[in-house]
């Protein structure tokens, strides 16, 4: 068996992420599962499962590297320590018993000689496997076949043993990843200048703390104090009672001893992982790893989508970025990572830039599901159906590669969500009006595992030719429990159309036509559709808005009447609480609860500053309100982004998720509109204080 | 948050008023219902009430059977297999040959105030460059007065032995032990280095004690750029092949192909 690299993170070229190298030393030919299973365990599950290297994935390669080593299991050396372990300058070798191993490491188990120590040819031997097999690397993790426990790291190097675990490795990584500093304890006063490290200070001046802005100010300040200097004790709080729900790892105060010293010097809570291995890392080392990474791993807000997916009424926020997507959990006022996938997920599907994504509940399980599809990426269009994992994740169930049986996939696919059959599972419309010589329009019945074409027009459907300018809503217009289908087309003909096709569940007929006019409203080819039932009457009604094609603003409220519209209101430039402006964007929302579909309204382009308002409909009429420039912190922009979404669980839908490269916002309408939790350039949901 | 845009001078209505009458976004236009619509400019079909089949060939999807296929996947007992990424297109005859988009990592001794290198590798693809720098150790590589490349380097210099999981007296943190030499990965854009280049490359290794993190101005030098106390903590001052050790020239050659 041949020595081999595989690499089992793989979130981007090596030059733009941090490189872990993972060797094994003693493994023989028949060892190698033993040694994969140990990388799988420490790393994937250990370190890159748990909090900031979960949620950091994508900063990160892993390479592992099979070196076939000769004998089974690594070299030992015996110390006698002379009753001293902790000091090693009198130690004696007692025996050294050598074997036939790629690296050549010696495993002594003796704390003060780092438990192992390299043979006479062990840093050649290591460097080159590393020129090999991983040449840019940043960070090494060295895995011995020896049972026992120990570990030595420094350097950027970690070498272990079978018996170690993944917090000491996690620790050693805010070493090597974020430059932390060691919080632990012994006897001493430290006497030096105020630390480099970002997790050490000397300084006790609540005012000038480097991380002042993570201590509560009820918190006091020193928060532990050591009264008995010299027994090498890490600090509690111990500045009069911690307060009720007080974390040891995530409230941050002032805690004396730390850096190998019990006074003089400071760490910022009880018990990080800079000390405890196992706790988290406390909110200033976490900021810093994060501040670091933040840039190699590439997140963004830039791509982001509502769902309930864990059924619970709120809706969730997925965040897709290059090849990764992460699930965060509302619980009503604040969201949490839950999910984090890099380059792919069980089943599989591998994400990409340009993957498009499709909420909804696909299978009537109260639960949203995602339909991702990608025709740019690959060599061939793919659409997958993920689905719930069981364990706050999602996981592929369903792929068609290029083609389903009456379906071949193109470049620009266009998808609908919509239940068409009524049966309680989301279905999909597709329509390809540019990629043949004919557009296309299918329908996609979703069977809960999968999707099947029950229906396909080419060319036209009945009433309708098909056109490349064909623009789609949909909507139960005709109030039977079927989502329908309309369609606009203001720039292909001499006139403009919109249809009306009713859905019966498996094909779709013309229920109306209206060519040129609708009642009391002019069609031209900048109207926009936004399909709502904003009377409550069981039938989706349609809003039409104009900016282009007038000197002024026209929004008309149509209301279905199952097989046509009739026109409730129409607002010539001004609606009551808002000027109509050229470039008012909408979106469809619930503002109030009422089961009466209201409109969110945006412009940033027309006025001296930005408006965010609401339009609340009464069933016949519509009420206005807005907010100028900011909600709350929130400085309203051009690069804004908005979903309408329902994060709180409240009746209707009311919440927006806004955001833009760096910042990420949750807004409510109460119909005021309020902001309530902001979040720049990564979601943590500090205990005290926040990273900008 | 902090402003992000600047609020405009523009000559125009500044704020939403109540009241205030539709603003008028073209005179030239007309309003909704004045004079006849006019036929949308050079289009001339209206939409047939019932349009024809369709009966052409050429780049039409293949005949759609209704009931040819469930579509339900099954996913295959294996997994469905990796996507298949796009093959890079072929270079032809006439394409020049082009130094190829890579970068150098060179692998350099820090011993005492001295920095060697001691072994060099080409890497294909992309190199982030950092302009921000966090307090603790940093390197800059610098071309005359340019500098073109920085990196940050964590962790260097010791070797910590892990803590004692069973709670032996003294043996609960790590046993550290200062490493009189170690190595520090530098990463340069391959365009910026070249064999002549080489004697011109100025390799500093820092410490910054400085507060937070810094953005950096390109170009320019670190220290120039560093509030608070930046010390050099060794610095290699040209690189010449022909002073490095033989492995580390050859390294270097085929680095720089």
């Amino acid at each position: 068996m041949p020595d081999s690299v595989t690499q089992i993170l793989a979130s981007g070229p090596p030059g733009l992420k941090k490189n872990i190298a993972v060797l094994g030393d003693g493994f023989a030919a028949g060892d190698q599962t033993i040694y994969n299973n140990k990388v799988k365990e420490l790393l994937l599950d250990g370190v890159f499962g748990h909090d900031y290297f979960y949620e950091d994935a994508q900063a990160f390669n892993i390479f592992r590297v099979n070196l076939i080593s000769n004998d089974s299991g690594v070299s030992q050396r015996v110390y006698d320590e002379h009753g001293t372990p902790a000091d090693g300058s009198d130690d004696t070798i007692v025996s050294t018993t050598l074997k036939d191993t790629a690296l050549g490491y010696i495993f002594s188990g003796s704390w003060a000689h780092c438990w192992l120590e390299s043979g006479a040819n062990t840093g050649t031997l290591v460097q080159n496997a590393l020129n090999t097999w991983v040449p840019d690397y940043d960070l090494v993790l060295i895995i011995l076949n020896e049972p026992g426990f120990g570990g030595c790291g420094g350097g950027g190097f970690q070498i272990v043993t079978l018996g170690s675990d993944w917090t000491v490795m996690a620790h050693e990584f805010g070493h090597g990843t974020g430059g932390l500093a060691d919080e632990y304890c012994q006897p001493g006063t430290y006497t030096g200048p105020e630390p480099g490290a970002v997790n050490l200070t000397k300084n006790s001046n609540r005012a000038t703390l480097k991380w002042k802005q993570f201590v509560n100010p009820a918190t006091p300040v020193p928060t532990g104090v050591n009264a008995t200097p010299g027994t090498g004790i890490c600090t509690g709080f111990n500045q009069g009672p911690p307060p009720a729900g007080w974390s040891n790892d995530q409230d941050a105060g002032l805690f004396e001893g730390a850096s190998y010293r019990d006074s003089g010097i400071y760490r910022p809570v009880v018990n990080c992982r800079m000390r405890g291995n196992a706790p988290p890392y406390c909110p200033v080392c976490y900021t810093e790893l994060k501040t670091l990474m933040h840039p190699v791993s590439g997140h963004s807000f830039l791509n982001c989508y509502a769902g309930d997916f864990n059924g619970d009424g709120k809706d969730d926020l997925l965040v897709h970025n290059g090849n990764s997507i992460m699930l965060f959990r509302s619980n009503g006022s604040q969201l949490d990572l839950v999910f984090s996938a890099v380059e792919r997920i069980p089943g599989s599907w591998q994400f990409q830039p340009g993957d498009r994504f499709y909420v909804g509940d696909f299978n009537n399980d109260g639960k949203d599901e995602v339909v991702v599809y990608n025709s740019t990426n690959w060599v061939m269009e793919y659409l997958g159906l993920l689905a719930d994992d069981g364990n706050n994740g999602l996981k592929l169930i369903a792929r068609y590669d290029d083609a389903m049986p009456g379906w071949q996939f193109q470049l620009n696919d266009q998808f609908y969500v919509a239940d068409f059959d009524g049966d309680g599972r989301k279905d999909l419309y597709v329509f390809n009006g540019n990629n043949w010589r004919i557009p296309y329009l299918g329908m996609l019945r979703s069977s809960g595992t999968g999707f099947s074409v029950v229906q396909r027009y080419d060319a036209n459907m009945p009433g309708w030719q098909m056109t490349a300018g064909d623009r789609h809503v949909v909507g139960d217009f005709s109030g039977e429990g079927r989502e329908d289908l309309w369609v606009f087309n203001g720039s292909d003909w001499v006139y403009p159309y919109l249809g009306m096709l009713r859905s019966n569940g498996t094909s779709l007929s013309m229920a109306r036509r209206y060519d040129n006019k609708l009642p009391g409203w002019q069609m031209r080819p900048g109207d926009r559709h936004f399909v709502g039932d904003f009377d409550g009457d069981g039938k989706a009604d349609l809003y039409v808005f104009n900016g282009d094609d007038w000197s002024i603003a026209y929004l008309g409220m149509f209301r279905s009447l199952g097989n046509g519209l009739c026109l409730v209101e129409r607002y010539d430039g001004n609606a009551p609480g808002w000027q109509m402006r050229r470039h008012d964007r909408h979106w469809v929302g619930d503002i109030n609860g009422d089961g009466r579909r209201d409109l969110f309204v945006y412009n940033h382009q027309d006025w001296g500053t930005q408006y965010l308002g609401t339009m609340r409909s009464n069933g016949t009429g519509l009420t206005a309100s807005w907010s100028a420039d900011w909600v709350g912190e929130w400085n309203l922009g051009a690069v804004d982004k908005f979903e309408v979404c329902n994060y709180e669980g409240v009746a209707g839908q009311r919440d927006l998720f806004v955001h833009n490269q760096d910042w990420f916002g949750m807004i409510r309408a109460l119909p005021s509109l309020s902001l309530q939790k902001i979040y720049y350039r990564w979601i943590h949901n500090y205990r005290y204080g926040r990273n900008w | 948050m902090a402003r992000k845009t600047p609020k405009t001078t523009r000559s125009r209505p500044q704020r939403q008023k109540d009241g205030a009458p539709p603003v008028v976004e073209d005179p030239k236009l007309p309003r909704m219902g004045e004079g006849e619509p006019k036929p949308l400019r050079g289009r001339a079909a209206v939409m047939p009430s019932e349009p024809k089949k369709d009966t052409g060939t050429q780049n039409r999807m293949a005949a759609f059977k209704r009931g040819a296929g469930s579509g339900d996947a099954r996913m295959p007992k294996e997994g469905y297999p990796d996507q298949e990424p796009p093959k890079p297109p072929r270079r032809s005859k006439s394409d020049a040959p082009k130094k190829k988009d890579g970068y150098v990592r060179l692998r350099v001794l820090v011993h005492d105030d001295e920095l060697s290198v001691v072994g060099a590798k080409f890497v294909e693809g992309p190199l982030a460059q950092t302009e921000t720098v966090h307090p603790g150790r940093a390197y800059e590589v610098m071309l005359g007065s340019r500098r073109v490349a920085t990196g940050v380097v964590p962790d260097a210099g010791q070797w910590r032995s892990f803590p004692d999981p069973t709670g032996r007296a003294g043996l609960g943190g790590h046993h550290i032990t200062e490493l009189p030499s170690y190595e520090i990965a530098v990463r340069i854009p391959a365009e910026d280095l070249s064999m002549s280049a080489l004697p011109k490359a100025q390799i500093t290794l820092y410490q910054w004690r400085g507060a937070a993190p810094t953005e950096l101005v390109a170009g320019r030098s670190m220290r120039s750029q560093l509030p608070g106390r930046t010390n050099v903590i060794a610095t290699l001052k040209g690189i010449r092949l022909n002073q490095l050790p033989k492995q580390a020239q050859a390294e270097l050659r085929q680095a720089l192909g």
